[in-house]
């Protein structure tokens, strides 16, 4: 049995999309209170500016919620190597087999990182830093050795 | 399990900066946007102050000295305008730039190309602005409330005012968004909400209000612009409509506007006091709970500004004691501040003297806000002199003063160099003295019964108005050579700044070196 490894790279978000459509929702009735009243004595401009601004603020909320979980995950265990990977709400799997897989990268951490097995390949390394990347490919090099050497 | 690292961003990577005039116009960097806005607001402040002086030059004697009345209006109004939309506002949205991505461990805003987007309809605004001078019948001049039936019957100068306000308005809105996003979801990790930085606390209640009262001026000045020129009368009487309800509708816009002004100094002001003290901050949750009460009450108190347009009894006592409710958080913080400094190790470098001269400066602003909001006495002193030393107290003491704290704290980091202590205490001093020669007699002005934007005034107000434009013009003076004398040289050279120049300051933002580096956590540091 080998031991497993695994990998999260993500970006840094402190909100979930869910924290972040609570604090959409406080502004949305934040402002909608401050509009109504004026609604109410004829100043419907009030109202069309805030429905205006609060689509404003939706997009931006959104476009940032919608990449707010993205991350690939890597899982290196019983001789498959899983790469999760969630972007923009949409996901990918694939399975490598960790005896033929290969990382390559050209050591400088500026292009994704490779995994090939055979035919399938993924590239993985989007959410980190070159730093980050140079150390991951280093990290999983390793463990694939490792991995090769005990079975 | 290895994590093999986070960034704020995704797929940075190394990339070649824009140089010369491209770095600017094309900026995305949080930094160098931050100081485009510092830029503009200075040169704003500059103009504004200009205008302050020739204001003041014309009432140094009574009678009409250097202008038509008609021009010293255009001078009160754009005045008004280009400090509160082009300087101070700027200003700080320019601060928050700056320091909020440094202080929460982020590499950037959140909106990066939004980012440039609301700082370049900054100048055309501006030049919409000051460009009304020369359009037909001159610029408005019917005060920066715009209140009809005047701003009804003003020139096209008029139509310029009301486009840039909007163009202001709409780079505020989008400044707001920017600034909530990137502190609600890229803090670093471990900084919770309640681990914040106070400036950053500020400015995320700011940002809610801007959000909230925004679309409100927009409504007021699109209302204005119809009823100009596409025959709807919402507030001429004449059509039926009511120029009152213009004052409910720009008021419930203008009095949180006035704490968008001074909350974000709360926070430069809550930052410099512990550094200086060598304390971490009395009351950190009271603090937030403090900024947090007076925003919310800053909507419930529009109508002080109205108390001699006529409204019930009934009204004028809710309206006078929410608005004295303003002064339990107000005093809070106050206290608090006093508190941290109280039997901490004290030392007073520059931004602690513009730090402890604003709880000084600012609490006479507040105190006669106090007296305004007594609806017998404002009925009293409304439009008068008294009115605007109270509101000078409170945005040059208060927010001009939290300013050039800020600049004093934070520009080893932005510039790498060390400003000349002589210098900048020179400039506190004369600052502190002038700015009370200037605004404190006007008190007496107003007491007196000496009304607001007029060119002309009774001899009998001759030997404070003298003395008051004498404090003036030494003010400004003293705001050249700010500009001259500390800002320029700073940014030249001087002294090498080490990271952390102040050894209380406490933040992420001492742990980059100085000059901050173009791009900074990359990888967002582990917070405790």
């Amino acid at each position: 049995m080998t031991p497993t490894h695994e990998w999260m790279l993500k970006r840094n978000c402190s909100l979930t999309p869910g924290q972040l459509g609570q604090a959409f929702v406080v502004l949305f009735v934040l402002s909608l209170c401050v509009a109504a009243p004026f609604v109410i004595h004829g100043a419907w401009q009030v109202l069309a500016f805030t429905l205006l601004e609060m689509a404003a603020v939706a997009v931006a909320f959104l476009s940032y919620a919608r990449h707010a979980t993205d991350h690939e995950h890597v899982r290196l265990a019983d001789g498959c190597l899983l790469v999760e990977c969630e972007l923009g709400m949409r996901r990918q799997q694939i399975r490598l087999d960790a005896r033929r897989a290969r990382v390559v990268d050209n050591g400088t951490g500026r292009t994704l990182v490779r995994l090939e097995a055979g035919s399938t390949k993924v590239q993985v390394g989007r959410f980190v830093t070159e730093a980050g990347r140079r150390r991951f490919a280093e990290e999983l090099r390793t463990a694939l050795r490792e991995a090769a050497r005990i079975s | 399990m290895s994590i093999a690292g986070t960034a704020s961003h995704p797929d940075t990577h190394a990339h070649a900066h824009p140089h010369g005039w491209r770095r600017w116009l094309f900026a995305t960097n949080h930094k160098d946007i931050g100081t485009l806005y510092l830029w503009f607001s200075m040169i704003m402040l500059m103009a504004g102050g200009l205008l302050a002086m020739l204001i003041r030059a014309e009432l140094f004697q009574p009678g009409l000295q250097l202008f038509a009345p008609e021009l010293y209006n255009q001078f009160v109004t754009l005045h008004g305008l280009m400090m509160i939309f082009g300087a101070i506002m700027p200003a700080f949205v320019g601060l928050a730039n700056w320091m909020i991505p440094l202080q929460i461990g982020a590499s950037d805003m959140a909106f990066a190309r939004m980012n440039n987007f609301s700082f370049w309809l900054l100048p055309p605004a501006a030049i919409l602005l000051s460009g009304s001078m020369l359009a037909a019948g001159g610029a408005t001049g019917a005060g920066w409330t715009m209140y009809p039936p005047l701003s009804l019957q003003m020139g096209p100068g008029m139509d310029m005012a009301i486009f840039a306000v909007h163009l202001m308005g709409a780079s505020s809105i989008m400044g707001a968004i920017n600034i909530i996003v990137t502190i609600l979801n890229m803090r670093a990790p471990g900084m919770t909400l309640m681990k914040m930085p106070m400036f950053c606390w500020t400015w995320l209640i700011t940002a809610y209000l801007l959000i909230a009262v925004m679309p409100v001026l927009a409504g007021a000045i699109t209302m204005l612009l119809t009823d100009r020129h596409f025959g709807t009368t919402f507030f001429n009487a004449a059509g039926a409509g009511d120029p009152i309800m213009f004052q409910h509708i720009f008021w419930f816009f203008g009095h949180p506007e006035v704490y968008i002004m001074i909350l974000p100094a709360f926070g430069v002001v809550s930052q410099i006091i512990p550094a200086f003290s060598r304390k971490p901050l009395f009351g950190y949750a009271s603090m937030v709970y403090a900024t947090a009460s007076i925003a919310i009450l800053s909507f419930i108190v529009w109508a002080h500004h109205m108390f001699t347009t006529g409204m019930p009894v009934t009204g004028q006592l809710f309206f006078m004691y929410a608005t004295m409710l303003i002064a339990v958080p107000t005093g809070v913080k106050v206290f608090n501040w006093i508190a941290t400094m109280w039997r901490g190790s004290l030392t007073f470098e520059t931004p602690m003297l513009f730090a402890a001269g604003f709880i000084f400066v600012f609490t006479i602003g507040g105190f006669s806000g106090l007296i305004l909001a007594v609806a017998p006495i404002d009925i009293q002193v409304q439009d008068t002199y008294y009115v605007i030393a109270h509101f000078h107290y409170v945005l040059v003491a208060g927010s001009l003063f939290a300013l050039f704290a800020a600049f004093y704290y934070w520009a080893p980091k932005w510039t790498g160099h060390m400003y000349d202590e002589w210098r900048g205490k020179f400039h506190f001093w004369n600052s502190l003295v002038w700015l009370n020669v200037t605004f404190f007699p006007m008190h007496f002005l107003g007491l007196a019964g000496m009304p607001r934007r007029y060119a002309d005034y009774p001899m009998q107000f001759t030997d404070f108005n003298v003395l008051t434009s004498i404090g003036a013009f030494l003010f400004g003076l003293t705001q050249v050579y700010f500009l001259f004398a500390v800002v320029l040289p700073t940014i030249r050279g001087g002294p090498k700044a080490a990271a952390k120049p102040w050894d209380g300051a406490e933040g992420l933002e001492w742990t980059v070196p100085s000059p901050a580096p173009h791009h900074t956590f990359d990888v967002p540091p582990m917070v405790k």
